[in-house]
């Protein structure tokens, strides 16, 4: 027999718990559960929940990794000839936190969910679908080779075409669900091209199972052409572009809302769009080594920021304004990466904004389904009309989340959009930097519009009762919250963005940075008070080589 | 090739399983309803269990040709009962053996002249088990043969729209096709000298340039017309709409697969310079009939023409993947073989239960079918994903194997193969969409769904593909002993 196991490791057996749990429940859901919705979701929050613990438990104790030696381990998935594809874990520091933030969010995701779908009649399958978008999920962040990630990729596309066409009696719900599979699918192609290429490109070198770890050091050593590295970057980069909804195949996003407002916040926002932008933060090196490819990944990415802020600027549907908003964040996070791949910079900048965007964008969406959930309409605008201010505590939690997205001292947002305009500073042409500036202050303009509209209705009636909503429904939105927005964790981590470089003139530049030229480490406290990772992401910083 | 004796018959009786249950069938009256899907049930449970068995109890390590049973039949001949197991048919074998019994299960509704219907089945299987398990060309046509006509009743008699047409068209492209293979089989035994059928024996023979380069075409484009290749695919969709559901099943499952495994044990392994001097038409016609498959499928409005069509796609997929002639591409193309049969069966399964509970396939007129039959939607939704290429199925490993083995070989074929990916994807999808999303139709709203029993053979097809798609190694490490030495010795 072919397929064994190697050793038995213990670090393996707990990311395959961590991945193959929710692949569980989905499958114990799906064949045998799925008409009894309590008994689904007891099984599908005992299998999220032992992730959760799991991950969080790695992020403390796995030591001694970093960037440059990650921990692999692995066994043989499939071994045919020139085909080698392995099934394992690389775990360093950027995969330990993104295992984190995912399970976190997802475990949100779902105990929120308990009361928004609250008597579905899929609400089985439901969960089954949530499940198996944890399970692609996690496989995704942690994957030690290509095709492994390729595979979750693609499993994170087939349950995202399965959420977003939840409620599938719908005509524009199925349509989304087979607008989104179809256009990410395009970009895929891309991606599938791109590792044929690869090992076509590498068909001298026995043995190469497209482990992440060799195609970066691919990139570093120079084995392959530029030629070759840029046409292999820039296909990988069609798959980027479909997963994190880059110009121009962008346009599945917006449609994408149509599925249940969780779902939004879980796939559309925090975790299936950015994982794009992690693709190119998990081959950093690789994309770095060609200069051409990064430049292109800049300017669509500066195009897709300016693009979809805009069109954020005139959407009425709150859902879509986030939805545009996300999209130009992403743009946002490829610039920082695409800036410091050819300033010879660090992935610090676009990964760090891609994991506080994680957390606010989040709490935008389930504020957003409180509001959605309570008024029965999309448009915050007529939800503005009938006292959309009466409820207190979403709208102190938007607010809040909508600093954070603009960008304003001392929230996360502002310390992860600073990074970012640090890297596009060091760039030769100041253009990038000056469009960097400009969509920021675009991000602003649309997130207030609705924060303000939301504020100050043109005439008040009479509020139809202030609703504070189920007991999950209202707490679990301020989770994020707690995790991200409050000033520890950025400090901790922002706070060392450029040492040993002059400091940032984007602190003087900034038109949304209230805190102007302060420097971050002053606001260091908050972080032990709550209990804030802070040796993981001064660790995660430091390995990240400085050149 | 080393080969193997079995110490009990377990080839033979996978054969002849289903030869004892279909005299047993004649003896039986057509009013005994039960006895008879019993024992045709009972037939096909033996050779189910006995493929499994080979499949697993193959020895890796010790490679070859296992399980063999030869006898001398005519002697004056050359024509020997050589039957044997190897890597590359212990899983079509497996596949043939998963087909029928899920059939069996599929069919037990039929009212029809039920007696007679599993005859001809049993009799089809017959065939097809003789021509995998057969290394004497003379033994692998004949049980082509048997395999070939058959079909002809089945869809004459149980089959649905333009059956009569559709039943004519299949049987004279398929002796059509026969009408190459036999010169040119002829052709390899005539100019070896050794006046023996043994494919064993006869590829040790080096045959001349010219011989080689004709006796491949001729079996290519004889074989070919049963694989679907393109452009001999017109009968197989018409034919799979044609027949009724377990002959479709086995079909477009397991007869598309004789014709693809034939190119490769026959012409690429006793004609190696005529395949390569053919590989480029070979990867040709295969890249053209992936792209074309998806298109036409795409403008079809009959769900049976649908899958019909992307049949045509994935069995350009087995081509390409024989074309490239290396050990990755060959790996997939027999992987593929298995994986599409599982996955079609899975397909015309699903479809036959709607159908005989609608008696329509018009896509527009069905809809909403989620609501009416979700365990019956989910059955097909699952084979449409399979189809689509998604991950954790069987086909995604083949058609990773065989897309980036293409890419290597013949980079630009290999390109737009995994182009059609996309339109594989939307096509798949529209289907599923329209047949199962939406508001459901009103006159369908009474149907009940599948019950457990019913639903049987679906959840066991999804399961080979779950199980072959989460553990692809078991199928590809089985294949690759046998592939080995086949590419050695090209």
């Amino acid at each position: 027999m072919g397929f064994h196991l190697g050793s038995v490791d213990p670090l393996f057996l707990t990311c395959l718990a961590i991945v193959g749990l929710p692949a569980l429940a989905f499958g114990i859901i799906m064949v045998f559960t799925w008409w009894r919705p309590k008994l689904s979701l007891g099984i599908s929050l005992t299998c999220s929940t032992i992730p959760l613990v799991l991950a969080w438990w790695l992020f403390f104790t796995v030591k001694g990794t970093s960037l440059a030696q990650p921990i692999i381990t692995q066994v043989n998935w499939m071994v045919s000839d020139a085909i080698i594809v392995p099934f394992g874990f690389h775990i360093d520091p950027v995969s330990l936190l993104m295992l984190v933030l995912v399970a976190t969010i997802s475990w949100l995701i779902q105990i929120y969910s308990i009361g928004y779908m609250e008597g579905d009649p899929g609400f089985a399958r439901y969960y089954a679908e949530l499940s198996l978008f944890g399970m692609s999920m996690l496989s995704l962040v942690s994957a030690s080779g290509m095709v492994q990630l390729f595979v979750s990729w693609e499993l994170v596309g087939l349950s995202s075409y399965l959420l977003i066409g939840f409620w599938y009696e719908k005509f524009s719900a199925s349509e989304a669900g087979k607008k989104a599979f179809v256009v990410t699918r395009f970009g895929d192609i891309g991606f599938y091209m791109g590792l044929a290429f690869l090992l076509y490109f590498m068909k001298d070198l026995s043995l190469f199972g497209l482990g992440i770890a060799d195609i970066n050091k691919l990139g570093l050593t120079h084995k392959l052409t530029e030629f070759q590295i840029t046409l292999c970057a820039l296909l990988i980069f069609c798959g980027v572009c479909g997963k994190s909804a880059q110009f121009p195949i962008h346009v599945w996003l917006p449609d994408a809302m149509e599925g249940p407002t969780p779902v939004s916040a879980l796939l559309h926002s925090a975790t299936m769009v950015a994982a794009g932008v992690y693709l190119i933060t998990r081959l950093f090196p690789f994309f770095a080594a060609s200069p051409t490819a990064m430049t292109v990944v800049l300017v669509i990415s500066t195009i897709t920021l300016i693009l979809s802020s805009t069109i954020g600027m005139v959407a009425k549907d709150i859902k879509q304004v986030w939805a545009y908003s996300t999209i130009s964040q992403l743009g946002f996070m490829a610039m920082g990466l695409a800036a410091a791949g050819l300033a010879h910079g660090t992935l610090f900048a676009g990964y760090y904004h891609l994991t506080t965007h994680a957390a606010f964008k989040a709490l935008l969406f389930l504020c957003a389904g409180v509001f959605i959930h309570h008024f029965g309409t999309n448009d915050f605008f007529v939800m503005s009309k009938e006292g959309g201010r009466k409820l207190l505590i979403p709208m102190v939690t938007v607010t809040i989340a909508a600093l954070a997205l603009s960008g304003i001292f001392p929230f996360a947002g502002f310390f992860s959009k600073e990074a970012i305009l640090g890297q596009l500073w060091h760039l030769d042409n100041k253009l990038w930097v000056g469009m960097g500036l400009f969509g920021a202050f675009l991000t602003a303009y649309y997130t207030f519009r609705v924060i303000f509209v939301l504020l100050f209705p043109p005439r008040l009636p009479q509020p139809r009762g202030a609703s504070w909503g189920s007991l999950g429904h209202v707490l679990s939105p301020h989770c994020p919250g707690y995790l991200y927005l409050y000033p520890g964790l950025p400090a901790g981590a922002a706070g060392k963005v450029s040492p040993g470089r002059s400091p940032s003139p984007c602190n003087e530049l900034s038109p949304f940075g209230v805190g102007g030229g302060l420097r971050p480490e002053r606001h260091r406290p908050g972080l032990a008070g709550l209990g804030l990772p802070e040796g993981q992401l001064d660790r995660l910083h430091q390995q990240i080589p400085h050149n | 090739m080393t080969e193997h004796l079995a110490n009990f018959p377990y080839l033979t009786c996978m054969l002849l399983s289903p030869v004892v249950g279909l005299t047993i069938l004649l003896f039986l009256k057509e009013e005994r309803g039960l006895a008879i899907r019993m024992v045709a049930l009972v037939a096909a449970g033996i050779s189910f269990a006995l493929s499994i068995y080979t499949f697993v109890a193959y020895d890796r390590v010790l490679g070859g040709i296992q399980f063999v049973e030869k006898y001398e039949w005519v002697k004056g001949f050359g024509i020997t009962y050589f039957v044997g197991v190897e890597g590359m048919n212990a899983p079509l074998l497996l596949l043939t053996g998963i087909v029928i019994f899920t059939g069996v299960l599929t069919m037990w509704e039929l009212q029809e002249r039920v007696k007679e219907y599993f005859i001809f089945q049993l009799a089809l299987v017959t065939g097809v088990f003789g021509v995998f398990m057969s290394y004497d060309m003379f033994f692998f046509f004949l049980f082509y043969e048997i395999a070939v006509v058959p079909m002809y009743i089945l869809i004459l008699i149980w089959g649905s729209t333009r059956k009569i047409y559709a039943a004519m068209k299949l049987t004279l492209y398929l002796m059509a096709g026969s009408g190459l293979i036999i010169p040119g089989i002829l052709l390899l035994y005539s100019s070896s000298g050794l006046f023996t059928f043994d494919m064993v024996r006869l590829h040790a023979v080096q045959f001349s340039p010219w011989i080689q380069k004709l006796a491949f075409v001729m079996m290519y484009l004889g074989f070919g017309v049963l694989a679907g290749v393109w452009p001999f695919h017109t009968w197989s969709p018409v034919g799979h709409v044609a027949a009724p559901t377990a002959v479709s099943m086995l079909h477009a499952g397991v007869l598309m697969k004789l014709g693809s495994f034939a190119i490769l044990r026959i012409a690429m392994y006793l004609c190696p310079q005529g395949f390569q001097y053919w590989a480029q038409l070979m990867a040709l016609l295969a890249a053209t009939g992936i792209v074309y498959g998806v298109f036409v499928g795409l403008a079809q409005t009959d769900l049976k023409y649908v899958i019909g069509y992307s049949s045509v796609s994935h069995m350009g997929i087995v081509g390409l993947g024989l074309a490239t002639g290396t050990l990755d591409g060959l790996n997939g193309a027999v992987f593929q073989m298995f994986a599409h049969g599982v996955m079609t069966a899975l397909f015309f399964s699903s479809v036959g239960f709607i159908y005989d509970r609608t008696h329509t396939r018009e896509i527009h007129e069905l809809g909403g079918f989620s609501k009416i039959m979700p365990v019956a939607s989910a059955f097909f939704i699952t084979a449409a994903l399979c189809g689509a290429g998604v991950p954790g199925m069987a086909s995604f490993w083949a058609e990773l194997l065989v897309l980036i083995a293409a890419v290597k070989v013949f980079p630009i074929r290999g390109l737009f193969a995994i182009a059609a990916l996309v339109i594989g994807a939307l096509f798949a999808l529209r289907v599923v969409q329209n047949t199962f999303f939406n508001e459901p139709n009103p006159n369908f709203i009474h149907h009940e769904d599948v019950s457990p029993f019913l639903g049987l053979p679906r959840m066991i097809l999804i399961g080979f593909l779950i199980f072959f798609g989460l553990f692809p190694q078991v199928m590809v490490g089985l294949i690759k002993t046998s592939i080995v030495p086949f590419i050695q010795g090209m």
